[in-house]
């Protein structure tokens, strides 16, 4: 399954080895990982309005965040996305809706176990074998994540 | 990995903890946020914090092959990651700001973990509340 939103970046040609979201960028190639953050603060900003319209009746908003990378670096690491759109989420209902916030809960949950199946470097390689692929198609990427074949992933074709 | 062996890192199983946490968040009063400057309150939920040392030192007892950890640059282990352009680099800072910061975001991230302030599951007791609002 693919989202459309994303079909755009999944040309062979943004696959080759070694490539990461800086040198793409200079290429003029879009980022994945920069419209994924894009569109999880947009996610997130709905998400918050939408809380806010039951604020009345609402006892405990519980929201699975992570912490604000990039601030609490002091600004070293800057493309750690995953965690700021979420941090910035909260930051945004902190602003914006004062009698939300004392009823919200955020949830930092540590990593899944299940992330060691992945094909990346987390997952123990043998020395000398390829470390990863460049290119993997959905049976191998399934297998090697243990994702049910349903799981609705952006990135496979 | 583009961190130090003793990084701590924090882990969950996802199929059965979050449910864990969210019932302790849920069922009982809350403690105020931990900073000053927020009312939002941030709780950190991990099974089990972990070094890659401890990792290495469990996949050599349990694996016919020997398993060593390698501490790489940042750069070096992102551009090992070539599924999606762009997640290498990610992940890689996001290890590197585990070991200089932690994943939690450290002191001024304001996280309670979960088990240390000995939030578990329970009943709310009668005429109790789930939160204080300040």
């Amino acid at each position: 399954m693919v989202i459309p939103k994303f079909e755009r970046f999944l040309q062979p040609a943004n696959y080759s080895s070694g490539v990461n979201a800086v040198s793409l960028m200079q290429k003029g190639v879009p980022s994945v990982v920069a419209e994924a953050y894009r569109l999880e603060q947009i996610q997130g900003k709905n998400l918050v309005h939408a809380v806010a319209t039951a604020l009345d009746s609402l006892d405990l908003f519980i929201f699975s965040g992570l912490s604000a990378a990039k601030d609490l670096s002091g600004g070293e690491f800057k493309q750690i996305y995953h965690f700021d759109a979420k941090a910035e989420t909260i930051q945004y209902l902190e602003a914006n809706y004062p009698e939300l916030a004392p009823k919200t809960a955020v949830l930092q949950l540590g990593m899944f176990m299940t992330n060691t199946r992945a094909p990346s470097p987390l997952k123990p390689t043998k020395v000398g074998a390829p470390n990863n692929v460049s290119r993997v198609d959905k049976s191998d990427y399934m297998q090697a994540t243990g994702w049910p074949a349903s799981y609705p992933h952006a990135l496979l074709s | 990995m583009p961190c130090s062996a003793e990084t701590p890192v924090p882990f969950i199983d996802p199929n059965s903890d979050p449910a864990v946490f969210v019932k302790a968040l849920a069922s009982q009063p809350l403690p105020p946020p931990l900073l000053a400057d927020t009312k939002v309150r941030q709780f950190a939920g991990y099974a089990k914090m972990t070094t890659f040392t401890e990792w290495t030192e469990l996949l050599n007892k349990h694996l016919p092959v020997e398993v060593y950890f390698e501490e790489t640059s940042i750069e070096d282990w992102a551009s090992k990651v070539t599924v999606v352009p762009g997640v290498g680099l990610e992940l890689a800072e996001m290890w590197k700001y585990c070991e200089k910061v932690g994943y939690f975001g450290g002191e001024k991230g304001g996280a309670r973990i979960i088990t240390e302030v000995g939030l578990k599951s329970r009943v709310l007791r009668q005429g109790e509340r789930r939160l204080t609002v300040p």
